[in-house]
C-alpha cells in the first residue's frame, strides 16, 4: 500500500474545498494506505485547543492517521495550545517523511 | 545516511504568498540533511531568482534600505546554492522558459538554468520523492 503525506496549507473558514480534502484523506486511509497528515501555514489554524474540529481530528486519529503541525507556522500565529490530537513536528520530518519510499506527497 | 532526491515544483511569484517562504524553508530544510534538491520554477516563481531584485527602505517608518534590511528572494536562493555547495549536495533551478520570457525575467543569478517541462518529468523520474506546490 502507498503511503500518502498530504501536506494542508489552507483552512476550513477560507477554502471552500477543505472539507472534500478532509473527505479523501478519511477515504484514502479506509481503503488502507497508511496517511499523515502535515499541517503548515493556515492549516494549523484548526489545530489550536478550543476550536470545533477538535472531534475532527480525533476521529482522524481514531483511524490511525497521524497528524502533524509545523512549529513555525504554529508560532507565527501565536499558537501555544494545541488540540491533543496533533503533533508538534517541523519541516526537517517532512522531508523525511516526504523521501520515505513509497510515498505519494499531495499539497492543498 | 545516503543522500536522496527531492523534486520540487512551484509556482508562487516572489512576495505574494507563503507558499514562496515555505517553498525555501523545504528546499533549504532537505539540504540542511544532506540531500540533492531539483527545482522547477514556472509562472510567477521564475521572477524568484531575478538579479535585478533590490532592498529598498521605508519612509513610512523611517527606516534606511539598511535598517529595513528587506530580504529578497534573490538572496535566499543564493544562499540556498551555497548551502548546497557546503554540504557536497546538487541543487539543481530550473526557470520553465516559456514563462521566463512572458515575464521578462531571463536575467537571473548564478546557477539557475533555462528548461521546460521536460527538465520536471526527468527530475521526476530520478528523485526519491516528489512535490509540487500549486498557486490558487
Amino acid at each position: 500500500m502507498t503511503h500518502y503525506l498530504i501536506l494542508e496549507s489552507r483552512d476550513p473558514f477560507d477554502s471552500a474545498d477543505w472539507a472534500t480534502m478532509q473527505e479523501m484523506i478519511i477515504n484514502l486511509r479506509e481503503s488502507g494506505h497508511d496517511v499523515t497528515l502535515f499541517l503548515l501555514q493556515n492549516g494549523v489554524l484548526i489545530a489550536r485547543k478550543g476550536t470545533s474540529f477538535e472531534s475532527h481530528f480525533f476521529n482522524l486519529k481514531a483511524l490511525g492517521i497521524n497528524i502533524l503541525a509545523d512549529f513555525f507556522s504554529l508560532q507565527e500565529r501565536g499558537i501555544q495550545n494545541m488540540v491533543m490530537d496533533v503533533e508538534k513536528s517541523h519541516l526537517d520530518r517532512l522531508i523525511q517523511l516526504c523521501l520515505t519510499p513509497n510515498t505519494k506527497t499531495i499539497w492543498h | 545516511m545516503s543522500p536522496q532526491t527531492l523534486s520540487i515544483a512551484i509556482m508562487d511569484a516572489p512576495y505574494e504568498s507563503a507558499n514562496s517562504t515555505t517553498a525555501l524553508r523545504i528546499i533549504h530544510s532537505a539540504l540542511n540533511q544532506g540531500h540533492h534538491v531539483h527545482v522547477f520554477a514556472y509562472e510567477g516563481a521564475v521572477n524568484l531568482t531575478m538579479k535585478a531584485q533590490a532592498p529598498h527602505a521605508n519612509a513610512i517608518k523611517g527606516t534606511t534600505v539598511e535598517e529595513e534590511n528587506h530580504p529578497t528572494t534573490k538572496d535566499w536562493i543564493t544562499a540556498l546554492f551555497q548551502l548546497a555547495k557546503a554540504k557536497g549536495v546538487t541543487l539543481k533551478w530550473v526557470n520553465c522558459g516559456l514563462c521566463v520570457d512572458e515575464r521578462g525575467a531571463g536575467d537571473w543569478i548564478d546557477g539557475v538554468h533555462r528548461g521546460g517541462p521536460q527538465d520536471f518529468i526527468q527530475s521526476v523520474q530520478a528523485s526519491d520523492g516528489v512535490l509540487v506546490i500549486p498557486t490558487r
